[in-house]
């Protein structure tokens, strides 16, 4: 039995590989992200291997706060330790080392590099074991020479002897190229831009204390094993809050705090390759069905000659697996030539790995091989028990009309996951947001329950506009695509929840810019802000602009904000926090929110904000006393000066100052500005500009241009959300090519009476093209209701953490209808050809 | 037999020949056919099976080009037609009733007897519908899907939907293969009647020397080429000649 019906399958390998292609495209998708994930994951040991690879030892500070995604801030050491660690018995060589903020501009004021990787501030030395190659000029010496990073020398333009805006801790400086560097062979080191200077320029402009430099390279005269090497350093430094760590260690760290940051992106990755496999076992699922029904003829014979219900439903397992082994194994493959695919594409672009040597591993392989084929038995399973029910005198009816869409259990299932679906909602939203999962998971149950009983209605309404635009051909596919209800509205279905998600994450972001309209709005209240288009987190606008813009006559006020870490002492233990700095003088008329308790004016270098959230929690009041230390491990005891009512500056704010002398470079990430009363904003505009003007990467904006750039910056967001869905409507629509597919070579016959009786092939394919839209009118249907009900869900989910608006966005919304509809086209095209292609005398033959 | 084609020919063809496959395994399943159908007669065409009577029928109707020869319809010649303009003129010209499966499963039996009209966009002689559906005698089944339908009902829709248009000529292979005899015998008189009281043109492939006594001519079919033919025929007649060929 086995092999019979091993050998049935492979006989027919065309219908094999129709009934594997939604397998293999999910299955590309999973494999195309785990091969992209390994292979810059690779990509980013190799390069970390090569910054480290002529380094023994590695000395730095031992005072270190963790940050977010593994994103720590260390403290500094002084430059004297260079000499120690260089007296220290088996080293050969000591270099002090820096990596810090630093931004590189053309003479033009163009800043350069891309969003993402971060701009570094370095040393360039002639040391052996730097991992730098000078591949034209000269290493930099003294305070006007610069080394940079052949990446940014191409981006730029710039040759030896030009002259580049740099812009670090001491504000923003003229400096003369003297020499481009490649990392090894690459342009750059991991796609960040590089400015290097001799130590003493990089102390003094890119740490911004002379004498503060971050670690110690140290290079072993061979006499010992790194172990060793570590160790008698150590045992030389013992008490000084140094830690020391050997080659391999350091190398590894920076390996896996890099690849840590990048896992969170593959994560994501993932979780949406998985979306796309869901939509996709719809698709699989409907196609079992499709083909074990075009196969009820055959089942009902196998039946009639003997064989017995479990065999036909075992023949039926035997097909899924080889489909399940088939499209796992091509969509494998599929994922490497996909995988390697966008490598090259974001080469081509400038941003992700420059060497593209694949990396695919066996795990990748056995996840995708696994998860496809179990996926693949599990759709194959109802269509298979259904088979097995074919009576063996089942009517050798030619095409029967299948109306299992209608009944009435499915009507009562629907109804009953539709009550769950609005329980759940309502207990989410009003007690413990657990109850959300099974709403939301009842909801796109129902969703799939009642699809079928939504065919009828909406073609209905459809065969009016169509019959009048199309005539017959119209009328003849909105009838087919009635004529199964369950088949269309299951492919509707898989387009309904890429589109869903699509819709839900439109409303989801114009919610999200409508609150930000508002709340900024409503808080900022002066007339100018000043940006940097990139390095939150890490660098920034140096606090040297915002102290001249507050000299300026024009200007009333100019508060620079910068983001800092420190320890706080809560519950006995310390905890690394986040704080906004800002020069507390200068706050006056640019922020407009409430303080519960206390306010502005108490707060200095000996003082805190707290955020309500945060002193509700902690059960803070005015005059609390909280223990805080900082990098340089100096500890202090602050007061709580006020209690603010506000979500968009976090738990606490502090005043710049509390950092004067702790080893800390601070930056501004914004400036707000105020103009002085009876100045014109044109004015003081003008004034502003002439100092940013200085700063290259200093973006000046009018309130409204803020606010809008902020809000833009979710639309950049949602486009890398929308095009991780593509996956998940790409295979939508290949579910609506085989469906399709599969219903032509279902009505053959019927077609090519079409054929004979005067239906030219333009309308045929017309009548499939139209069937195509219908089932796509439907899915964004589905999509539109079901993706604003998700939408409006979490909206109302999020509302404490800042979701103040909901708004539905109608022109996103029409625009993936008519992209979907657009889409449907496309999918009917093969389809459609098919039919028209169709053989008028074999369909008429009775023979 | 080689004569040019007439204005009374609803259809015709000259030396028509079609062969399938080459070398040892080539088939001519017609062999330098030539004949003509008169307008307003009813013909049948005879012969064993594989003798070529489908091919023949196909080519005449479009759905099938000939290896060598050509065929008209009116006073059109197919050969010169592109796809398009042939289903144009099977939509207008040509009438179809298959053995089974004529109809559109989705449609109503209405809409299954109009659609060659909704096809071509045109509405068709009202008047000449309603007398082509009571003569039929559907009038009360028209809302019915195909699949309410008996088969005897089925294969009037298609009678119906083949006279419909007013075409120049229908072709019907084998019409009452599937029925039994007694609606078989209502399906014959029906296209007897459309030949003698609507006027129309009907050429039938049949198996069947009863089916065949309906006819005014038939034609006999022997290896692809025609090797007899009857005017006026009874089921006698034809079963004797029959008999004469061996089928
Ligand atoms: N598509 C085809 N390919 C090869 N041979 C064919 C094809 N169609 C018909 N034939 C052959 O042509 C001959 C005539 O067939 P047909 O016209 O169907 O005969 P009839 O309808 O009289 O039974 C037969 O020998 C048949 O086998
Ligand atoms: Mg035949």
């Amino acid at each position: 039995m086995f092999r019979i019906a091993l050998k049935n399958v492979l006989a027919r390998k065309g219908r094999l590989l129709l009934t594997a292609l939604a397998v293999i495209a999910s299955c590309a998708f999973l494999s195309g992200v785990f091969v992209f994930s390994d292979t810059v994951n690779a990509s980013i040991d190799r390069m970390f291997s090569m910054a480290y690879e002529k380094t023994d030892a590695f000395v730095r500070s031992s005072n270190v706060i963790e940050g977010d995604f593994g994103v720590d801030t260390r403290g500094r050491l002084s430059d004297t330790m260079v000499a120690k660690v260089a007296a220290v018995p088996g080293v050969s060589e000591a270099a002090g080392d820096i990596q810090g903020f630093a931004r590189i501009a053309t003479a033009a004021g163009k800043p350069l590099g891309i969003d993402g990787p971060p701009k570094y501030g370095g040393v360039l030395t002639d040391s052996p074991s730097t991992p730098w190659k000078i591949a034209e000029g000269k290493v930099p010496q003294g305070a006007t020479e610069v080394a940079i990073d052949r990446r940014s020398a191409k981006e730029g333009k710039i040759k030896l002897g030009d002259s580049v805006t740099i812009t670090a801790k001491n504000g923003a400086q003229p400096f003369t190229v003297v020499a481009i560097v490649t990392f090894g062979s690459q342009d750059t080191s991991g796609g960040a831009t590089w400015a290097l200077f001799d130590l003493n320029t990089a102390e003094e402009f890119v740490v911004g204390e002379p004498g503060k430099i971050d670690s110690v390279i140290v290079r072993g005269d061979g006499s010992v094993s790194d172990t060793q090497l570590k160790a008698n350093i150590a045992k030389a430094l013992e008490g000084e809050t140094v830690q020391v760590l050997t080659g391999a260690e350091i190398t590894a760290e920076t390996q896996n705090a890099v690849a840590k940051f990048f896992n969170l992106f593959s994560t994501v990755l993932t979780i949406f390759a998985a979306i796309a496999l869901l939509v996709g076992s719809f698709v699989i699922y409907n196609v079992f069905r499709i083909t074990s029904a075009q196969r009820k003829q055959e089942s009902a014979l196998m039946r009639a000659i003997g064989a017995s219900r479990g065999q036909v439903v075992r023949s039926l397992f035997v097909e899924a697996g080889v489909v399940g082994i088939v499209g796992a194994v091509l969509g494998f493959l599929g994922g490497i030539v996909l995988a390697s695919l966008i490598l090259s594409l974001l080469a081509a672009v400038g941003s992700g790995p420059s060497d593209t040597k694949l990396t695919i591993s066996p795990t990748s392989f056995v996840i995708t091989f696994i998860v496809g084929f179990l996926v693949t038995i599990l759709c194959a399973t109802l269509p298979a028990i259904r088979a097995g029910r074919v009576p063996p005198l089942a009517a050798l009816r030619d095409v029967s009309i299948d109306r299992s869409g209608l009944s009435r259990r499915r009507i009562i299932a629907g109804a009953i996951l539709m009550i769950v679906a609005v329980i759940g909602t309502v207990l989410g939203l009003n007690s413990s947001a657990v109850w959300l999962a099974p709403g939301v998971g009842a909801l796109f149950a129902a969703l799939i329950a009642l699809g079928p009983i939504a065919v009828g209605p909406t073609t209905r309404l459809l065969q009016r506009p169509l019959s009048a635009l199309r005539g017959v051909t119209g009328e003849i596919a909105v009838r087919n695509a009635a004529r199964s209800p369950e088949r269309t509205a299951l492919t509707a279905a898989a387009l309904g929840i890429g589109l869903a998600l699509l819709v839900a994450v439109a409303t989801l972001g114009s919610s999200l810019q409508g609150s930000i309209r508002q709340t900024i709005g409503e808080q900022f209240t002066g007339n100018f802000a000043i940006s940097t288009g990139d390095g939150q987190g890490f660098g920034g606008l140096p606090t040297t602009l915002t102290d001249q813009l507050n000299e300026l006559p024009e200007v009333s006020d100019a508060a620079g904000l910068g983001i800092a870490q420190i320890r706080v002492v809560e519950k006995g233990t310390p905890k690394a926090r986040g704080v906004i700095t800002l020069d507390p003088k200068h706050v006056v008329g640019l922020f407009n929110f409430e303080f519960t308790q206390g306010g502005w004016d108490a707060l200095n270098n000996t003082t805190i904000l707290v955020s309500k959230d945060k002193a509700d929690r902690d059960g803070l009041t005015v005059g609390s006393e909280l223990s805080v230390s900082f990098l340089d491990d100096s500890t202090q005891t602050i007061k709580v000066a006020g209690i603010f009512d506000n979500k968009t500056f976090g738990n606490f704010i502090v005043d710049r100052a509390l950092f004067d002398g702790r080893g800390v470079s601070l930056f501004d990430v914004q400036i707000f500005a105020l103009t002085k009363a009876g100045v014109s904003e044109a004015k003081a505009a003008a004034a502003i500009k002439a100092v940013t003007d200085k700063y290259p990467t200093a973006k000046l904006q009018s309130r409204g241009e803020f606010v809008q750039a902020q809000v833009d910056q979710v639309s950049g967001i949602l486009n890398f959300v929308y095009a991780l869905l593509l996956m998940s409507v790409f295979i939508a629509v290949l579910g609506i090519v085989l469906t399709l597919l599969l219903a032509v070579f279902e009505r053959r016959r019927e077609l090519g009476l079409m054929r004979a009786i005067g239906m030219t092939r333009g309308q045929v394919r017309g009548s499939i093209r139209w069937e195509a839209i219908v089932t796509a009118v439907l899915g964004a249907l589905m999509g539109t209701g079901l993706g604003v009900a998700l939408g409006w869900i979490v909206v109302r989910a999020l509302k404490p953490q800042g979701f103040t608006v909901f708004s539905v966005s109608p022109g996103s919304i029409l625009s993936f209808a008519i992209a979907a509809v657009i889409f449907a086209i496309v999918a009917a095209w093969w389809p459609a050809r098919k039919a028209a292609k169709s053989d008028i005398l074999a369909a008429i033959s009775t023979t | 037999m080689t004569d040019a084609p007439t204005i009374t020919a609803a259809a015709g063809a000259v030396d028509a020949t079609k062969v399938y496959g080459s070398g040892d395994s080539e088939v001519r399943a017609l062999d330098g056919v030539t004949v003509q159908f008169e307008a307003g007669k009813f013909t049948a065409i005879m012969g064993p099976s594989g003798s070529g009577k489908s091919t023949l029928m196909h080519s005449l109707a479009g759905l099938d080009g000939l290896t060598s020869g050509s065929v008209y319809i009116g006073s059109t010649a197919l050969a010169s037609l592109k796809d398009k303009e042939l289903t144009e003129l099977r939509r207008r010209e040509v009438g179809f009733i298959f053995q089974a499966y004529n109809l559109i499963p989705t449609l109503s039996a209405e809409e299954n007897i109009r659609l060659p009209l909704l096809l071509g966009n045109s509405k068709g002689d009202e008047a000449w519908i309603n007398r082509v559906i009571d003569t039929v005698g559907l009038r009360d089944r028209l809302k019915h899907r195909p699949s309410e339908l008996s088969g005897g009902q089925q294969q009037r829709v298609a009678v119906a939907r083949a006279l419909a248009s007013k075409p120049t000529i229908i072709f019907a292979d084998e019409p009452t293969g599937n029925l039994d005899s007694r609606t078989g015998a209502e399906i014959l008189s029906f296209m007897r009647l459309a030949v003698n009281e609507l006027g129309q043109t009907i050429v039938m492939v049949t198996h069947d020397p009863v089916a065949a006594a309906y006819s005014d001519r038939v034609i006999f079919l022997a290896d692809g080429r025609i090797v007899d033919e009857l005017q006026n025929p009874t089921a006698a007649d034809v079963l004797d000649r029959m008999k004469r060929f061996g089928d």
